[in-house]
């Protein structure tokens, strides 16, 4: 009989890498199935999460970069948070980048305003020198 | 990912490619290049994008979708993008990502149906490039 | 229970505290402090706590983590004392650190000269009621799912009848039910029949919106059925733009209009006069 081998869903992924992008979705996903999220409400976290994490590819010119999940609690509910932070160059006009259209990266935009619609709490600390730390939550529901 | 490898179907005058959940950007430049010289180097009338493989579509990944539709455009060919999945349909249109000049379909079946008619030049049904403001 | 007024005072404070526990629910009393001073049976029942525990424990020891962050025994407190009684529902925790759904009164103590003496509050446990309002709550909302669902009308061509207001909640899953029998059935229209939405304002009409453009994403067709002349004219001033959506009075001429797209564009014959006016 052979042994049975938990594995523990990963809850600190480093983004350095294209590589790293497939890993962010994978643990996304893994804890959104595990907390009983709906099939939407997992495409909506992965995708967002997802958004999150290029822009940390793109933006944090090889700084170091993670992503931490952690289940989260609050009057009754349940849910799950996803914290990406990086020791870039940071955001100078945080305002324009919540924006819809907003782009310094030739692409339409760092995708954070379509990012913030997929999700029911969206927390963004940001400053030029002081790197960038994007916090999603997504209650269960 | 080197553009040999990329897997394209020819049916006919369209042609067919799936797209996997793993894009990144060299996958994306080899696909781009091996459609381009797929769709220009017989007559290509039509091409199918196929994404019922993708459980999730950023948009850096609905901009590479665009651009390939645009690309076999100034080859001469429609592009009909098949088999978005439910839950990352609402995600598009919840996230605001409008998708709104490309025709999509159900499927490959739907698909060809529909380059048919853009072929023929038949009207235009709403679910074609033509999709309700948004705003 | 009789109480003789000529009893000695003794007595009659036995009487009163054989009240008090004999009571099911919890009746405690609080120092102008929030401090508890009694505890009788009910609540020791209720919350695990011994009285020699609970007296001169502070009585937002009973609360949840995040409600002693916010404060909100001090809060509630300070509601009873100005407004004398104070009534309220929340989660509390007992002893072994479980929670439970609280129904709660709180009534401020005052001496003849207006002082604040302390308070005298009642809880009772509400956790089963609690879920049983939920479970009322989940099957209402699965009776409407029921009522609203998703018709075959013709080959290719699905009705979806809303029936109802329209939150973000509801849209989400009636469309969510859509999509799937799109895919299920692979259809190619869609016939949303708003004539049973009481009323069409501009949020209501962004969630239809929505809905219509995820199904185009999955290759379907929306036409929207039951708009009224009234509906359609409330939605004009509101300055909702319908854009290439299509619409018709009832349900039925929604369907014709179904069934000549798609012999317009089957047949090769070149047809403009339904394609491109809403």
């Amino acid at each position: 009989m052979s042994a049975v081998i938990e594995v523990a869903i990963p809850t600190v992924v480093d983004i350095a890498t294209e590589a790293d992008l497939l890993r962010v979705r994978t643990a996304l996903r893994q804890h959104a199935v595990a907390a009983g999220f709906g099939i939407v409400d997992q495409t909506k976290l992965v995708t967002a999460g997802s958004e999150l994490a290029r822009n940390v590819l793109r933006y944090a010119n090889r700084a170091a970069a993670n992503l931490r999940v952690e289940a989260v609690q609050s009057a009754g509910r349940t849910g799950l948070r996803a914290v990406f932070t990086d020791q870039g160059p940071g955001i100078a006009d945080l305002d324009a980048a919540l924006g819809d259209g907003f782009s310094t990266g030739g692409t339409l935009g760092l995708g954070l305003p379509g990012a913030r619609r997929l999700v029911d709490e969206f927390d963004i600390n940001s400053a030029p020198g002081a790197g960038t730390r994007v916090a999603i939550t997504k209650w269960k529901r | 990912m080197n553009e040999a490898s990329v897997p394209i179907l020819r049916i006919g005058g369209n042609v067919l490619i799936s797209l996997q959940s793993d894009l990144d950007d060299t996958a994306v430049v080899a696909i781009e290049s091996a459609i381009m010289r797929e769709v220009s180097r017989s007559r290509t009338t039509g091409t199918l994008i196929d994404v019922s493989g993708l459980a999730m579509v950023d948009s850096f990944i609905a901009r590479v979708i665009a651009r390939m539709a645009a690309m076999t455009r100034l080859l001469g060919a429609e592009t009909v993008i098949v088999g978005i999945q439910p839950a990352v349909a609402i995600t598009l249109v919840e996230m605001g990502v409008s998708m709104a000049d490309l025709h999509t379909a159900l499927n490959a079946e739907q698909g060809m149906a529909m380059l048919q008619r853009l072929l023929d030049g038949r009207p235009a049904r709403a679910g074609e490039a033509a999709s309700p403001a948004m705003r | 229970m009789t109480i003789n007024p000529d009893a000695p005072a003794r007595r009659l404070q036995q009487s009163y505290e054989i009240m008090l526990d004999s009571l099911l629910d919890e009746v405690i009393q609080l120092d102008d402090n929030g401090y508890v001073l009694t505890w009788n049976r009910g609540a020791e029942r209720l919350k695990g706590w011994t009285a020699e525990e609970a007296i001169g424990q502070h009585v937002s020891a009973f609360y949840t983590d995040e409600d002693v962050r916010g404060g909100l025994a001090e809060r509630e407190l300070r509601n009873a004392g100005e407004a004398g009684r104070y009534e309220t529902e929340g989660w509390r925790i007992r002893k072994d650190g479980s929670r439970f759904w609280a129904s709660i009164v709180i009534t401020a103590m005052r001496d003849p000269n207006g002082e604040l003496l302390g308070f005298v509050k009642m809880s009772r446990d509400q956790t089963e009621r609690r879920a049983a309002d939920e479970l009322i709550r989940r099957q209402r909302d699965e009776i409407l799912e029921l009522s609203t669902p998703v018709i075959q009308v013709w080959d290719r061509v699905l009705a979806l009848p809303i029936i109802g207001t329209l939150d973000s909640n509801r849209a989400g899953r009636l469309t969510e039910g859509l999509l799937a029998k799109i895919a299920d059935l692979e259809a190619e229209f869609v016939i949303l029949d708003i004539s049973g939405v009481p009323t069409i304002d501009t949020q209501v009409a962004q969630h239809l919106l929505k809905t219509v453009h995820a199904a185009r994403l999955m290759g379907a067709t929306s036409i929207l059925s039951g708009v009224r002349p009234e509906t359609a004219q409330a939605m004009v001033h509101l300055g909702i733009e319908l854009g290439t959506l299509r619409s018709r009075n009832t349900l039925r001429d929604a369907l014709q209009l179904a069934l000549q797209m798609i012999s317009a564009s089957s047949n090769g014959v070149v047809r403009h006069a339904e394609a491109l006016t809403p």
